[in-house]
């Protein structure tokens, strides 16, 4: 076991959480980030008495020797032992992180999340917890976590939901800078490689105040791990699936002096068509093959890069980052258009990438940097990306192209530039932060399918915020405007026939019309963190929020397929006005914690699309589905107990529940997640076994309820459960560390349909048993 | 005290979430509409004449619309080819009332290339509930396709074949320009092929094939096993405009 330390000292800031008699005062801190550690196993004493450590870390012990053992443990982080001499009445340990992947290297500047207020229901993980639930989509490898799911397309594409909002109404950021990916899309996916996310922290419920007006439903911060102490440090991952043949692989090194640093990452991952347990799918009344269990041309691969410098020179610290991410994903051709037998019989590759096809690539370049002054901080993002996606298909319907050969039926082209600066200012218990955000994003259009316009949009965003600490927790308040401009260009699809044995444009259809948009908002928030004793927290959020519509809630006017909907925007749509009320309550006793975060939400002029009594007049399109607005209800909660039975143990159950309707119709609002709980099990064993000890298993068993709260049109999805097993260890060799991970998802190899999935409309199941490993090493 | 002062802040949360619940019950009409019956008058239809289309309607409360979209179902056969004009056509028709049966009229236009099509159907109500897909098959048949005679197996009786005998094909296919592809193909109804030939002819300007020159189909016990099997034949031909036209008919072993 690596080196070890114990820190007793006196902590001033202790004060404001005093307790009545005069036991001594623990803290685990996390030695890296020196953030608390929730939940950490205290054994101590002779008598061997064991305690836990609350969510801030926090432990109170009653020794009555000024010597003692002590001995700490907690999920995630090495053990620690120590013999303690007692010289005052607080002590602080810190763990060392115990990752099952290598901690990435990047930015250290802020590592807490200072614009994150602590009134927040916020989930933190790491890269050890992103490893044991790492898949081929970062929004899938986040849906472990109560109240996150992911919208698939496949296992390659998915895009990340929190209570059930997604697309616009939640924001990524990456290092700092807001992802803009075409979020509006249901199968754009989000184009970041998991291998590099270390860290995320999951915001849920409304934060929209230091983050920008799109963030109603939740926010993913995807920061930065800390630097290493050695001066070079390498990394590298492998990992196989077996569902769907997948190897990946990603490398990391940094090289690190005084004052500077330099990290690459470069990774890579490929994939085959996934196994389902199933030979037929039936699709309205008709049974269709599915051959060799095999979902045909659902293949794909995809590759990343990043390149990461810093400088620290006296009171700044400066860092750039560019990353480039690009991915092929097949998609399943039943999926566009009726399905057919023909379509979608076995090509006998199982690795090849077929029409259709989505290919994707995102490019960016971040600037940041740190001003640390006596009495405040300053904090500048600079950033631009470009987001070029393209879906290649035949085309449906005739006459749409002048070439029968031509099969780009979409091509989108966003370019986004972003600045975010703020500061913090400290004034005695006062923390006031004021910011600036600004955004410039044009998008440009190809391909002879239509979706939505080439527009440009103009975004600005002024904000402060106060969070004043006070006897037993904190408040914070702040208040937020934004303008949010648009401008839409017209657009004319082309229609071609034979003319004297020529294919000529002879008509057109106009799709958009020139049109803008101006809109001014006004957000407010208020938060309230308290500890009423050692064992109860509470946290509370109350907002207002404003979020303008986005391009395909505007202007959108295409098909799409797979849905045969046809979606229309209107300029007509307002911004979406909601009143957020978020709680948390936490209970934590000697060995078991309890954590419920109910919240309730209504939005005046919630945007959704609601099916029309109306055709529509294109071919190959079925009703019109238009963006409308209608007051609304988001309500639900998640619930989560953790019980340490010993120091080896953790058991925890999870469990999220959203109920959605709009107040027009009553009816639900579409494509909300079930009703699902999670049971798991970890477990340290000691013992020995090919040269290691300490073996790590874990046990999964998920439950999803059924989802028949369902909007007009939308399927109702039966119930499943899903069993999940691994087992992992780390050996020490002379040059680093080398881990290896076994697992088996869906044990059982049932057959399910998940409800927020792309292919649930063609009542195709999800992935059957799926045998993962991952094989890595550190240095 | 303090944690009374916190359950009176969870409570009113609990029972705003608990009000959601109760008053999300909806009164709304979300029963979809249903096609009862989609039939073609015909299922062989020629270009330039007309194809009669009747569906029979029903919806709970009020139908409002019919969409009946006619698409080429080439099932990949020959689709790059096409150099003809596949027809396509999308018709919405407005209803009303709670029951509604429309018979409509469409003309298959003079150049429309010859092969399998189908009606799909669907309907939506006032509301905007949507009704499942309803398809219908037909043929269209033009004057430019390969013309298909097929002398043995005499079709137009369903031939029975006994153990050990031999199929000889017989009889030809003409086309006035040139023949792209033929395909024959044997398979039992519940979908064993026995037989398949695929021959391409493309770019090779054979305006005639004769069918003898197939090679013959023996009715051997391993292949087709102890017991009766009721076969079908199928012969199809797409010329080099992508015309495609069928012979099917029905064969019994044992």
């Amino acid at each position: 076991m690596a080196l070890k330390r114990l820190l007793v000292a006196l902590l001033s800031l202790w004060g404001s959480v005093s307790f009545a008699q005069n036991p001594l005062l623990g803290l685990v801190l996390n030695e890296k980030t020196k953030e608390p550690v929730p939940f950490a196993l205290i054994e101590f004493g002779h008598a061997h008495q064991r305690i836990i450590a609350d969510t801030a870390g926090r432990f109170e012990l009653n020794v009555h020797e000024t010597e003692f053992h002590l001995h700490i443990q907690a999920i995630g982080y090495q053990h620690f032992h120590a013999e303690v001499e007692l010289q005052s009445d607080t002590l602080v340990a810190y763990l060392i992180p115990d990752n099952y992947l290598i901690q990435e290297v990047t930015v250290s500047v802020e590592r807490k999340s200072a614009a994150t207020s602590q009134s927040s229901t916020t989930v933190l993980t790491d890269r050890s917890e992103l490893a044991q639930n790492w898949s081929p989509s970062l929004a899938q490898t986040l849906s472990f976590i109560p109240g996150v799911n992911s919208i698939n397309t496949g296992v390659g594409i998915g895009k990340p939901v929190i209570r059930g909002l997604s697309g616009s109404r939640i924001q990524v950021n990456d290092n700092g800078i807001k992802q803009e990916g075409q979020q509006w899309g249901a199968d754009h996916g989000l184009d970041i490689d998991p291998f590099s996310v270390e860290e995320i922290e999951i915001i849920k419920g409304a934060n929209a105040l230091a983050y920008g007006s799109d963030a109603t439903g939740g926010i993913l911060n995807l920061r930065p791990a800390t630097l290493p102490d050695e001066k070079f440090s390498s990394s590298a991952n492998t990992l196989y699936q077996s569902v769907n043949n997948a190897f990946g692989a990603s490398a990391s090194s940094t090289i690190k002096n005084q004052s500077t640093w330099l990290t690459l990452r470069l990774s890579g991952q490929s994939f085959g068509d996934y196994k389902v347990p199933a030979d037929t799918f039936i699709y309205n009344s008709f049974i269709l093959p599915i051959e060799n269990e095999q979902l045909v041309n659902t293949a794909g691969h995809q590759y990343s890069g990043q390149l990461t410098t810093g400088l620290s020179a006296g009171k700044h610290d400066f860092s750039a980052r560019m990353s480039y991410f690009e991915q092929k994903v097949g998609i399943f051709p039943g999926a566009v258009g009726i399905p057919r037998a023909y379509q979608i019989a076995d090509d006998g590759d199982r690795r090849n990438i077929a029409l259709p096809f989505q290919h994707n690539k995102h490019i960016r370049f971040s600037g940041h940097h740190h001003y640390h002054g006596e009495n405040f901080q300053w904090i500048t993002d600079l950033g631009f990306q470009n987001n070029d996606r393209e879906e290649q298909s035949f085309p449906d319907a005739h006459g749409i192209t002048p070439d029968e050969d031509n099969t780009q039926a979409l091509a989108l082209d966003l370019s986004t530039a972003s600045l975010n600066s703020r500061t913090y200012f400290y004034s005695g218990s006062n923390k006031l932060q004021v910011g600036i955000q600004g955004e410039f994003q044009r998008n440009e259009i190809g391909g002879f399918e239509f979706l939505i316009p080439e527009y440009r949009r103009t975004l600005g965003g002024l904000y402060f915020l106060n969070e004043k600490s006070t006897k037993r927790g904190s408040i914070n308040y702040g208040v937020r405007t934004d303008v949010v401009h648009y401008n839409a260009e017209p657009f004319f699809q082309p229609i071609y026939d034979i003319v004297n044995d020529e294919i000529v444009p002879v008509d057109s259809r106009q799709r958009s019309y020139a049109a803008a948009q101006y809109n001014f908002g006004l957000s407010a928030a208020f938060g309230w963190m308290h500890h009423w004793s050692d064992q109860w927290v509470s946290r509370m959020n109350i907002a207002r929020t404003f979020r303008a519509p986005n391009i395909a809630e505007l202007a959108a006017n295409g098909v799409h397929h797979g849905t045969f909907r046809h979606e229309v925007g209107s300029w007509e749509n307002t911004p979406e006005v909601g009143y957020q009320l978020d709680v948390e309550i936490t209970h934590s006793r000697r060995n078991w914690q309890f954590q419920v975060s109910p919240f309730f939400n209504y939005f005046t002029n919630f945007i959704f699309l609601r099916p029309s009594a109306q055709f529509s007049p294109l071919p190959e399109a079925g009703q019109l589905y238009i963006y409308e607005q209608a007051p609304a209800i988001h309500s639900g909660t998640e619930a989560q107990v953790t019980w340490l039975p010993n120091a080896t143990e953790k058991v925890s159950v999870g469990l999220d529940y959203i109920y959605a309707f709009n107040l027009d119709e009553n009816l639900p609002l579409p494509f909300m997640p079930p009703l699902s709980g999670l049971i798991s099990w970890e477990k340290e064993w000691h013992l020995h076994f090919l040269g290691a000890e300490d073996w790590k298993t874990d046990f999964g068993y998920r439950y999803t309820a059924p989802q028949n709260n369902v909007d007009r049109n939308e399927l109702t999805t039966p119930g499943y459960s899903l069993l999940h097993l691994a087992v992992g260890n780390e050996w020490n060799l002379n040059s680093g560390t080398l881990g290896l991970r076994l697992e088996v998802r869906n044990a059982l190899n049932n057959t399910y349909l998940n409800h927020l999935s792309r292919y649930r409309f063609l009542n195709l199941p999800e992935p059957g048993r799926n045998i993962a490993a991952q094989l890595y090493w550190r240095l | 005290m303090q944690l009374k002062t916190m359950k009176k802040l969870l409570i009113p949360v609990f029972c705003l979430s608990l009000f959601a619940v109760s008053c999300g019950k909806t009164e709304e009409d979300t029963t979809a509409p249903e096609i009862l019956s989609l039939s073609v008058e015909t299922n062989e239809v020629s270009a330039g004449g007309t194809l009669i289309v009747k569906a029979d309607n029903k919806d709970e409360t009020a139908l409002n619309q019919l969409k009946l979209n006619i698409h080429d179902r080439f099932d990949g056969h020959g689709h790059e080819k096409i150099a003809g004009v596949p027809w396509e056509e999308v018709r919405v028709i407005d209803l009303d009332g709670k029951e509604y049966f429309v018979t409509e009229n469409f003309d298959v236009p003079d150049n429309a290339t010859a092969g399998p099509h189908h009606v799909i159907a669907q309907l939506v109500d006032g509301e905007g509930n949507t009704s499942d897909f309803k398809e219908v098959d037909f043929w269209v048949y033009n004057s430019d396709m390969a013309f298909i005679t097929v002398l043995s197996p005499d079709l137009t009786i369903e031939p029975y074949y006994a153990i050990d005998d031999t199929l000889n094909f017989a009889g030809s296919i003409a086309d006035d320009e040139e023949i792209a592809e033929i395909t024959v193909i044997v398979k039992s109804f519940t979908g064993t092929t026995y037989y398949e030939q695929d021959i391409d002819l493309e770019g090779q300007n054979i305006t005639n094939y004769d069918l003898s020159t197939l090679p013959s189909l023996i009715f051997n016990e391993s292949d087709f096993g102890p017991n009766h099997v009721h076969l079908e034949m199928e012969v199809i031909a797409i010329d080099n405009d992508g015309n495609i036209n069928e012979v099917k008919g029905n064969l019994h072993y044992n």
